[in-house]
């Protein structure tokens, strides 16, 4: 049994497909703690594995899966060990729930707005009829900013940050410990991306939700971070409180991340990363950024350990190790 | 570098009609509603704007690719308006480049990298001598080297950096005197955003081409372009060079364009930005006045939601669409 406070615990959480040319090894080894309260946020390229990794913890799996394996901790308990219909009445939706990437364009335009928001609380029968469970949606519906009176509207009477608060409502409406948000705000324009972050600010202030914001877009991420991920070719290569993150990344790949990503009011050279990320085919066995580091060494032909370095930092380097 | 003007562009309107009933029109999408601005050789504009602000109609009206409704468009001396339209179209698409926004999309699918470059310059009539050598050079400079390596390849057997390097290249392969780039880098990742906005500066300024560079993103726009063009439903309400915009934005809209883009800081978390709320209007039916007075903190009743603003210059070179600095004087 984890301690109270370890909201969130991954083990060596693996999650690979089967493809035509072989196995891809999406999800590979990740492990982490949570702690109630702060926001984490993944940051990390197209293809590195951050959707899946939210995918695997919520057990949203497509049909080709490979392999999957690994521990997920949820307040002490192991929920992979749960059946897919304890999986389902426990834990998803009710417990942690996710905003999928683009889930605004998600909503199924003939229903009402309303409706589609009570769902989750009629599916997993947390409201008695339908009466309460709309009065309950009107009441998360005010949280992240929308008027009550848009309970009886359909998706297309409203506006694009409209839905995705609508849909930002329909995570929050079961009170889970956990809400993902897979690229919450990568469709929209910037002003409006800048109100949702506000009200995903207050709501984890208000709610003491804990958010798990999955993104590619490293500035927009400190909007809300108060720890940091990295993730690289299907690992976490680096985990630690957000105010050490943005000031000094400690793995190479962060720090060239971090060296990649322009800056608004002061200037600064900005740099790239040559070489692009490996096959997750066949990764390679040492550390899969070896290819591209320039700090790379002997040591990198072996795999690293994920460790912490101390003061609540994790980095997946030897020379960190 | 002489410093002439490339491209003019005077009270240009792009309207698009919506749904007809028979005789009776439902109106228009006013898309473009009188945006004017001049380029100069060998230099570098950026348009910034959110969607449906217009700045793709302006990058198509510039294209061709769709017809102004009113307005006037002189390129290197040459009118691009009215009667001999079709002329003017096959010489404008030789002096004009445009990179796309997804690349993946830009690429013909069946067609290898060779094929792909060498068809603007069959159409155009380049002679066959002319056209290996042409291809070779475009293909060195946006470093898809080497050559031999790339030519047979079709584009998704390129990452999406290599694409869009091959987008360029079609796009400088029959050295034009413009190119358009309508955001370039954001279907791409970070760490190649940045190689390939050094590739299209060096680009220019080798070409000494006039670029337009459209983006949603203000934070890419210092390292790229020396003006920025601020569009807020169909018109420039903003218009100044990068680092005086960045420093002093006059405009209300800009003001909170700025102060919605975020650096990468760790504060960031645990401060609520103010910024407007709602949503750009309608370009079927904007708001009178100032488009912008529905959401502006500074609206003065009685001006701004009756009368448009003219572009007043408080600072040398510095031109805003508000009513706030009439004292300024107009232009």
């Amino acid at each position: 049994m984890a301690s109270p406070d370890k909201l969130l615990r991954v083990e060596n959480l693996a999650l690979h497909f089967r493809t035509r040319r072989g196995p891809v090894q999406a999800v590979d080894g990740v492990s982490f703690e949570l702690k109630r309260g702060p926001a984490t946020v993944v940051v990390g390229e197209s293809g590195c594995g951050k959707s899946t990794l939210a995918r695997a913890i919520l057990r949203l799996l497509p049909r080709n899966v490979d392999a999957y394996r690994g521990h997920v901790w949820l307040n002490g308990t192991d929920v992979m060990t749960l059946s897919e219909e304890a999986f389902r009445r426990q834990v998803r939706w009710v417990r942690m729930s996710l905003v999928s990437q683009a889930a605004m364009n998600s909503l199924n335009p003939v229903i009402r707005i309303g409706d589609q928001v009570a769902e989750p609380l009629r599916v997993h029968r947390i409201a008695t009829g339908k009466k309460e469970a709309l009065r309950q949606a009107g009441e998360v519906f005010r949280l992240v900013g929308v008027s009550k009176d848009f309970l009886g509207r359909y998706p297309f009477e409203l506006s694009g940050g409209m839905r995705q608060r609508a849909v930002l409502a329909m995570a929050l409406i079961t009170k889970p410990d956990i809400v993902f948000l897979d690229e919450p705000t990568s469709a929209l324009d910037v002003l409006t991306q800048t109100n949702i972050m506000n009200v995903l600010k207050g709501i984890k202030h208000d709610l003491g939700v804990t958010f798990i914001l999955i993104t590619h877009d490293i500035a927009t991420s400190s909007e809300l971070a108060n720890r940091a991920a990295v993730m690289y070719a299907g690992q976490l290569v680096e985990l630690s409180d957000a105010r050490l993150f943005f000031r000094e990344p400690l793995h190479p790949y962060s720090q060239k991340l971090m060296a990649s990503v322009p800056t608004l009011r002061e200037d600064k050279k900005l740099e790239f990363i040559p070489g692009r990320p490996p096959s997750l085919l066949e990764p390679p066995t040492g550390c899969r950024f070896a290819d591209r580091c320039t700090s790379r060494f002997g040591k990198c032909e072996e795999e690293p350990p994920f460790r912490d370095v101390g003061g609540d930092r994790w980095v997946k380097c030897w020379l960190h190790a | 570098m002489t410093h002439e003007t490339l491209l003019s562009v005077r009270e240009l309107r792009t309207w698009y009609e919506l749904r007809k009933w028979g005789f009776f029109r439902a109106g228009y999408v006013k898309a473009l509603d009188g945006v004017t601005f001049d380029l100069k050789r060998g230099d570098a504009i950026t348009i910034v704007g959110e969607s449906g602000s217009g700045k793709t109609t302006l990058a198509k009206t510039v294209l061709g690719l769709v017809p102004p409704t009113q307005g006037e468009m002189i390129l290197a001396g040459e009118h691009l308006d009215g009667q001999k339209r079709g002329k003017a179209l096959a010489w404008l698409r030789g002096n004009v480049g445009f990179v796309q926004q997804d690349p993946y999309a830009a690429l013909p699918p069946f067609m290898t990298v060779d094929r792909i470059l060498r068809e603007p310059l069959v159409i155009n009539k380049v002679s066959k001598g002319d056209q290996d050598a042409r291809i070779d050079a475009a293909m060195g400079e946006v470093r898809l080297t080497p050559q031999s390596d790339f030519l047979h390849k079709y584009p998704h057997m390129l990452s999406g950096g290599q694409q869009q390097r091959l987008v360029i290249a079609r796009a400088i392969i029959l050295q034009p005197q413009l190119v358009v780039a309508d955001e370039p880098v954001s279907m791409l990742d970070a760490s190649v955003r940045v190689e390939i906005l050094q590739l299209l500066r060096r680009v220019q300024e080798t070409h000494g081409l006039g670029v337009i560079y459209i983006t949603h993103d203000l934070s890419t726009v210092r390292y790229f372009s020396e003006y920025v063009f601020v569009m807020y439903a169909g018109k420039i309400v903003e218009k100044a060079e990068v680092r005086e915009l960045i420093h002093n934005p006059l405009h209300p809209y800009s003001q909170a364009l700025l102060t919605a883009i975020s650096d990468p800081d760790p504060d960031n978390a645990d401060t609520v930005k103010e910024v407007p709320a709602g949503e750009p209007p309608s370009l079927a039916h904007p708001p009178s006045g100032c488009r912008f007075h529905p959401r502006c903190k500074h609206h003065m009743p009685g001006l701004c939601d009756r009368e448009e603003p003219k572009s007043f210059e408080p600072t040398p070179g510095h031109f805003a669409e508000c009513w706030l600095f009439r004292q300024g004087g107009t232009s």
